[in-house]
């Protein structure tokens, strides 16, 4: 089961060997709260009707990886989208324009049982 | 004697919906059971949406207004059922506010739900939110509250009903005493989607 982390700090997501840019907060309740968190693979939702939040303005996709904190808090409702409309997110993990298109090719060549089951937030 | 009648009127009736094995009896009788929250939560969003007989839907009417205190599931199914005002306005008494109405989103979410079917509780709500003021006010009051994915639809809901009439929203806003920077958050939202 492989497994993707986000450092708040150097606002990178890695999975394997890459970095992705990618911000968290700015609005809302604030940034996406450090620990663990499970990776919804099977309730991903890619189409036209999301919300223009979850928008890649390069490629008009939109999607969104919901993921669930595996530690006791208040907040949630979160994910990793590309950082659609104004900059910034709610709590969510967003990938700008330019890194959202390879992180989402990314993502749908690679078979279900590889996708990356958990993410590490620190 | 009469509360008698009445007594067994109601409980022949209760007999007849949980026995019949129609499935319009069995999530109609979910709606009315005391089972855990999520349960009953998905048991109301079915049955508002079960295409019903006149029959049943007399039926129904006959049990929910028996009822001593019609909860907001009852107002939902009520409202979605019949499509009467009178029902209509009692769903928008029974939505609740501020982290309240946060939680119905927190419910839908635990269920997996995807994030573009939003709860069917506040999609009627940001519907009747574009004439009533006391669905905007609610929803409104809801925006300090809500997180994540659930914000980001919220404030986007309020966006667009900002561009449809800001007066509305902002004299929303303002019954609502919601901070100035969340008030410009969603003018700067309703820009963008005004250009886009």
């Amino acid at each position: 089961m492989s497994s993707i982390t986000y450092n708040k700090t150097s606002k990178a997501l890695t999975w394997g060997a890459v970095h992705y840019r990618a911000i968290t907060g700015g609005y809302g309740l604030g940034p996406l709260p450090s620990g663990s968190y499970r990776v919804k693979t099977r309730h991903v939702v890619t189409n036209p009707g999301l919300s223009s939040s979850y928008e890649n303005s390069l490629t008009s996709n939109r999607w969104f990886i919901p993921i669930e904190p595996q530690f006791s808090t208040s907040r949630d409702g979160f994910g990793i989208h590309p950082d659609g409309n104004v900059p910034g997110t709610k709590g969510c993990i967003g990938l700008p324009a330019s890194e959202a298109g390879s992180f989402w090719t990314r993502w749908i060549s690679t078979p279900m049982s590889a996708r990356p089951e958990s993410l590490n937030v620190i | 004697m009469r509360k008698l009648i009445i007594v067994l009127i109601l409980a022949l009736n209760a007999c007849s919906v949980i026995d019949d094995s129609s499935l319009y009896s069995f999530l109609f009788s979910k709606t009315q059971s005391d089972i855990s929250k999520s349960e009953h939560y998905q048991s109301c969003l079915l049955f508002a949406e079960l295409s019903i007989s006149d029959k049943q839907l007399e039926n129904m009417l006959f049990v929910l207004k028996a009822k001593n205190k019609q909860n907001l599931c009852d107002s939902y199914i009520l409202a979605s059922q019949t499509q009467d005002p009178i029902y209509i306005n009692e769903f928008i008494k029974h939505i609740p506010t501020g982290i309240d109405l946060s939680n119905i989103w927190s419910i839908h979410t635990k269920l997996d739900y995807p994030v573009s079917f939003i709860p069917p509780y506040i999609s009627m709500t940001r519907n009747l939110a574009s004439q009533n003021d006391m669905a905007l006010d609610k929803l409104i009051s809801a925006l300090p509250s809500v997180d994540g994915s659930h914000s980001e639809s919220l404030a986007e809901m309020i966006a667009d009903l900002y561009n449809k009439n800001p007066s509305r929203v902002i004299n929303s806003i303002k019954r609502n005493k919601i901070s100035n920077g969340t008030a410009s958050e969603i003018k700067q939202l309703a820009e963008y989607l005004k250009r886009n």
